[in-house]
């Protein structure tokens, strides 16, 4: 187990309340896309000799919890949150999360990550064109 | 039942640091046929529990930077505010544009990065 280290870069103060205003409002605005702002800014904010990327992404995902949270009740305050039939999206986001996050330090994901951006290509062209 | 292998699937992406960028919202609207907004919704509501489950692995495994952690999380809650106060204002049309050019921008460069990880080491060889 690695041991947690408080540290980062210097004079980053501004940057990271701007940076976390960026991922916040993509995050409420469009519902995803707030963690890839941060994990592609991390190197900006973060000693890459202390942080590899899996523990960016984990710092991603620690931050965008509570964003979440509070993109999810916004839109429940709206009525944008149709709860019926929800429990088939809950219960595999639990399994699945779980099982990615103990193969994230043991699996080579080049080929997944390659099918990831195919897949993401193709739904952005996809959304523009419906 | 598809429903159910497709979140299974989003959720164990996200998990393993590939990304989940919101490709559920565009399941939900392509196949579901569920308004945009509302698939943001549950996109939103699905990543609490599968990010939830993969942040309880990850605070044992990995080394979290706690130090920015509080900083992007407070200003993130802001952020995360006026962006479905600025959705909530917009036209569902306009966001789905936004949405999937989000997905394009985000995509192109990793399918590239992505690509050229796999020259790179076809090259070493």
């Amino acid at each position: 187990m690695k041991k947690t280290v408080f540290s980062l870069k210097k004079d980053v103060g501004l940057k990271t309340v701007l940076l976390g205003l960026a991922a916040g409002f993509l995050n409420g605005l469009l519902g995803a896309g707030g963690g890839i702002i941060l994990v592609r800014s991390a190197k900006h904010l973060l000693p890459g000799d202390k942080y590899d990327a899996r523990d960016i992404f984990a710092t991603a995902l620690a931050v965008m919890l509570p964003v979440s949270a509070v993109s999810v009740t916004a839109y429940a305050l709206r009525g944008e949150m149709n709860i019926t039939g929800l429990g088939f999206f809950i219960f595999p986001a639990i399994i699945g999360g779980s099982v990615g996050a103990i193969l994230l330090s043991k699996i080579d994901t080049r080929w997944l990550k390659l099918l990831f951006s195919v897949i993401t290509v193709w739904s952005g062209i996809s959304m523009l064109t419906r | 039942m598809l429903d159910f292998f497709v979140s299974l699937s989003v959720a164990a992406l996200s998990g393993m640091g590939v990304g989940s960028g919101g490709l559920l919202v565009v399941y939900l609207t392509l196949a579901d046929g569920i308004s945009q907004l509302s698939a943001q919704g549950i996109n939103l509501l699905f990543f609490l529990f599968s990010s939830g489950a993969s942040c309880a692995v990850n605070f044992r495994l990995r080394n979290i930077a706690w130090g920015v952690v509080g900083t992007l999380g407070v200003s993130g809650a802001i952020g995360a505010a006026a962006g479905a106060l600025t959705a909530s204002v917009m036209r569902p049309e306009i966001i789905r544009i936004l949405f999937g050019l989000m997905l394009l921008i985000t995509g192109v460069p990793s399918l590239v990065r992505s690509l050229g990880s796999f020259a790179v080491r076809k090259k070493s060889k």
